[in-house]
């Protein structure tokens, strides 16, 4: 893998010119408006406030599923905060901008911790209430004006020397646009970016390859509220602060900006923001009418079109794109599944373990409802470099067992030592460092990404800080490092499970059920786990698909992981591991050699109906 | 042939989006007959399963049971007794009980509660285990179990074709022997079967014709009686 990290340095990047060419076209936009008259500038600008409140919703909402109505009131905030330390307390601007992204990052932080006791709708509607109690609190303190509302400070203009360059605040709220379109743009191209859809999308995949859900949902949240500070910031400039400005209408303004435009894409809320802040203005009649057409566009966009008008231009372009290609998007050369070419081999393992066993699960109870046991005094012990079999009747425990040693559930008593290490007291996102790595049965992972990113979330914990430098990921020559290793890494799994390089491009979606049991597979495996916990990998397999599995199973077990699998193919189970555990209605009934086991009078009563 | 068969399905072609994923294929089951489509993953036999239940809209060619053809309807039309389908995975609905899973199934008796009982009794005359469970949650059932009930809530809709998806899927060896067995019960009955399946015993065990397709086609066509019993010579041949 080493010698495909090295970044490799081209004379001419087609990618950074079209950035050079962005940021020119950029400055001398910006330039032009802030020479237009008053009136122009005022509507830019406004468009501008929005269309940071848009992205930096769309950070939540588009990436994380979080639809957070609380924006009007941390845009509130800010824009209240900005104007009384300057009016009342005489701050410096320049002063105050990091001060109010500190304190809507510390609201953020408060609000995001609610996404960890609530979701979907009842998020929604808690952080409206927030909005709600911000503007009462706007309407009723002397300080804000109540009612009436307080004037904004006025922005400083440039020194006479540099008069040329127009007014001071089109460039000051420009720069706060590119900012936030940077780091936008920075962690959608960097690795924390499949990493945040996982946690939309596939949580239990997620943690188990090492992320903090949590954590992540909470900090992601804390980033967008800082971002809206900027707008607020920017906002009070403008001209009259009022309880209007912010209400819980603005708060679903922004999120129809966001869907307008297009979620979770960078120029979508960009076109949503700027499309309903002209609106009025292009639209200028009775004002009744107005509204309505407004509504009427904005309901043609949810049935017609609900991927917003980004989403109708890139499926433009996907459908032009596949006219000229006979092939289905994504199955690029769907030749064989199993790739003949000798694929790379297994890294050593970092750590020497001593132990005999890699995994020792004892006496273990669990239940999901006190008073009725799913499992009862469990014990499941397995030998360091085996494969281990967990079979049982359908509904026997396997899959709770399973959750259990991943850390999905927490046992009620018993230990789980993972490589020495005492574990079953510790979430899912911890137990990647000790060595454990696992799938799910099904539709475990994130369906709108290709198979390769998908593969390269299980490295997560390989890396550090992804999501930290994740806000300036391409500016880092460690993000343009870790980018390549993460992406030879990804492929080289799936080039280890037999997915050719067509599969790689391959959207989840798109591919067939074999397929997508492979690429949990190497999303497992790429992160080197000395303990890997395969749950159900043959369900819906065909018998060469069958054999496939079996050979990688055979090929990792031989460089050294223990593999534990769950399965029913009782064929595949006795041919295929040395060792098997057999629970019936959540007891041990049989563990040992494979040979044993199947001789084994109760087991051929309980399972295997012989 | 119309009389004697109970699908007959010519030159169907069906897929989503402008992407065909099943080309120009023909067969037919003969009255009280049960198939098996056989083959890999993404070889379409789940699509010609939903092309025939009208869950997909693409589709082109004829697909006639008991002499309807089924191809410009929609699927609630489809759904009144002319076939029924056992989804992958299930799909029980979640939040029911046992019972008001099965009568859901009866949807299209709904008014009519002597025949609606009378398919529950045929039911749970089939199935004595699950009549047990008729109040509980669906879902606190075993994965065998809730097979059962998902193979009932089919049988209610009383249709001249049934419709089973990969019903092994996901179930413990004795599961699958109980599911096999409930199979061949409602084959004695006289009930038309279409099987979708990956495991070629269970379809050796309850077909007496078994199509192989890969790649949206079908590449060949057996007699089950021919294959011996372990259909090696099929699994050696296409899918191995």
């Amino acid at each position: 893998m080493s010698e495909l990290t090295i970044n490799q340095r081209r004379p001419f990047s087609f990618k950074k010119l079209a950035i050079l060419l962005f940021l020119v076209l950029y400055l001398v936009l910006t330039l032009a408006l802030a020479h237009t008259s008053n009136y122009d500038q005022g509507l830019f600008l406004v468009g501008v406030v929005f269309a940071i409140l848009a992205l930096s919703l769309d950070l939540v909402a588009g990436t994380l599923g979080l639809y957070s109505l609380g924006h009007a009131g941390l845009f509130a905030i800010s824009a209240y905060t900005t104007t009384i330390l300057n009016v009342n307390y005489h701050w410096n601007l320049a002063l105050i901008l990091p001060f109010v992204i500190c304190v809507n990052g510390v609201l953020g932080l408060i609000i995001g911790a609610l996404s960890l006791r609530v979701s979907g709708l009842y998020f929604a509607i808690t952080t409206y209430i927030f909005t709600l109690l911000v503007t009462v609190l706007i309407q009723n303190l002397a300080i804000t004006g109540s009612y009436q509302g307080i004037p904004g400070p006025p922005f400083p203009n440039f020194p006479s020397s540099l008069s040329s360059m127009g007014t001071a605040l089109v460039w000051a709220c420009s720069f706060a646009l590119l900012v936030t379109i940077a780091i936008i743009w920075s962690i959608r191209r960097s690795a924390a970016y499949p990493v945040l859809l996982s946690v939309r999308d596939a949580e239990p995949f997620a943690a188990s390859a090492g992320v903090r859900t949590s954590r992540t949902r909470v900090l992601v949240f804390t980033l967008s509220a800082s971002i809206a500070a900027l707008a607020g910031w920017a906002f009070c400039f403008l001209g009259f602060l009022g309880p209007s400005d912010f209400s819980g209408t603005i708060s679903i303004n922004i999120l129809v900006m966001v869907i307008l435009g297009g979620m979770n894409t960078l120029v979508g809320p960009i076109i949503g923001a700027a499309f309903i802040s002209l609106f009025p203005v292009v639209v200028a009649w009775n004002p009744l009418w107005q509204e309505v057409l407004f509504g009427a566009i904005f309901v043609f966009v949810i049935v017609v079109i609900p991927e917003g008008i980004v989403g109708v231009f890139n499926r433009a372009v996907r459908n032009i794109r596949a006219h000229f290609s006979k092939k289905p998007p994504g199955l690029v050369e769907p030749t064989a599944t199993v790739a003949t070419t000798a694929a790379p081999s297994i890294e050593k393992l970092d750590e020497v373990f001593t132990s005999e066993f890699a995994l020792e699960a004892r006496h273990i109870d669990f239940s999901y409802v006190p008073g009725v046991p799913v499992l009862v005094n469990v014990d499941l012990v397995v030998r360091r470099g085996s494969i281990h079999g967990l079979i049982g009747p359908n509904g026997s425990g396997k899959s709770t067992l399973v959750n259990l040693l991943s850390g999905q559930l927490s046992p009620n008593a018993g230990s789980i030592i993972l490589n020495g290490h005492e574990v079953g007291h510790l979430p899912a996102a911890e137990r990647p460092k000790y060595g454990l790595m696992r799938t799910f049965q099904s539709a475990a992972m994130v369906r709108s990404i290709t198979t390769k990113d998908n593969v390269s979330i299980g490295l997560y914990s390989k890396y550090r800080w992804i999501l930290s430098r994740s806000l300036i990921w391409p500016f880092l020559p460690s993000g343009h490092r870790d980018g390549y290793s993460i992406d030879a890494g990804a492929r080289a799994a799936l080039a280890r499970v037999g997915m050719g390089p067509g599969w790689a491009r391959a959207k989840v979606a798109d591919i067939p059920h074999g397929v997508e049991q492979l690429t949990q597979l190497a999303a497992a495996y790429v992160g080197t786990p000395s303990v890997l916990i395969l749950d159900e990998p043959l369900a819906g397999l065909s018998a060469g698909e069958v054999e496939t599995i079996a050979g990688i199973l055979r090929d990792l077990s031989s460089s050294g992981v223990t593999i534990i699998v769950v399965e029913h193919q009782t064929r595949f189970i006795f041919s295929v591991c040395d060792e098997i555990t057999v629970i019936a209605a959540g007891e041990l009934v049989k563990a040992g050699a494979a040979s044993d086991v199947r001789a084994d009078s109760r087991v051929r009563e309980v399972y295997l109906g012989q | 042939m119309t009389n004697e068969n109970v699908l007959e399905i010519e030159s169907l072609s069906a897929g989503y989006g402008r992407y065909n994923v099943v080309h120009d294929i023909s067969l037919h089951i003969a009255k009280g007959g049960a198939i098996a489509l056989l083959g890999p993953n993404g070889a379409g036999k789940s699509t010609v399963l939903r092309a025939i239940m009208g869950l997909i809209k693409h589709r082109e060619g004829h697909i006639r049971v008991d002499g309807t053809d089924l191809i410009k309807m929609a699927p609630h039309s489809i759904a009144k007794g002319h076939a029924a389908l056992v989804p992958e995975g299930r799909r029980l609905f979640a939040g029911q009980s046992v019972e008001d899973n099965l009568r859901l199934g009866g949807m299209r008796f709904r008014g009519d509660q002597k025949k609606v009982d009378e398919l529950l009794a045929t039911f749970f005359a089939l199935f004595p285990v699950i009549e047990r469970y008729r109040s509980r949650p669906s879902t606190s059932l075993s994965g065998g179990e809730q097979q059962m009930v998902a193979i009932g809530r089919m049988m209610m809709n009383d249709p001249k074709l049934m419709l089973l998806d990969e019903p092994s899927l996901g179930l413990a060896p004795l599961a699958i022997k109980d599911m096999t067995d409930a199979l061949v019960k409602l084959r004695q009955q006289g009930r038309s079967i279409l099987l979708v399946e990956q495991r070629v015993d269970i379809a050796l065990a309850v077909c007496d014709r078994i199509y192989v397709l890969s790649d949206g086609k079908i590449i060949d066509e057996r007699v089950t009686a021919s294959l011996g019993n372990d259909g090696r010579e099929l699994i050696d041949h296409y899918l191995g």
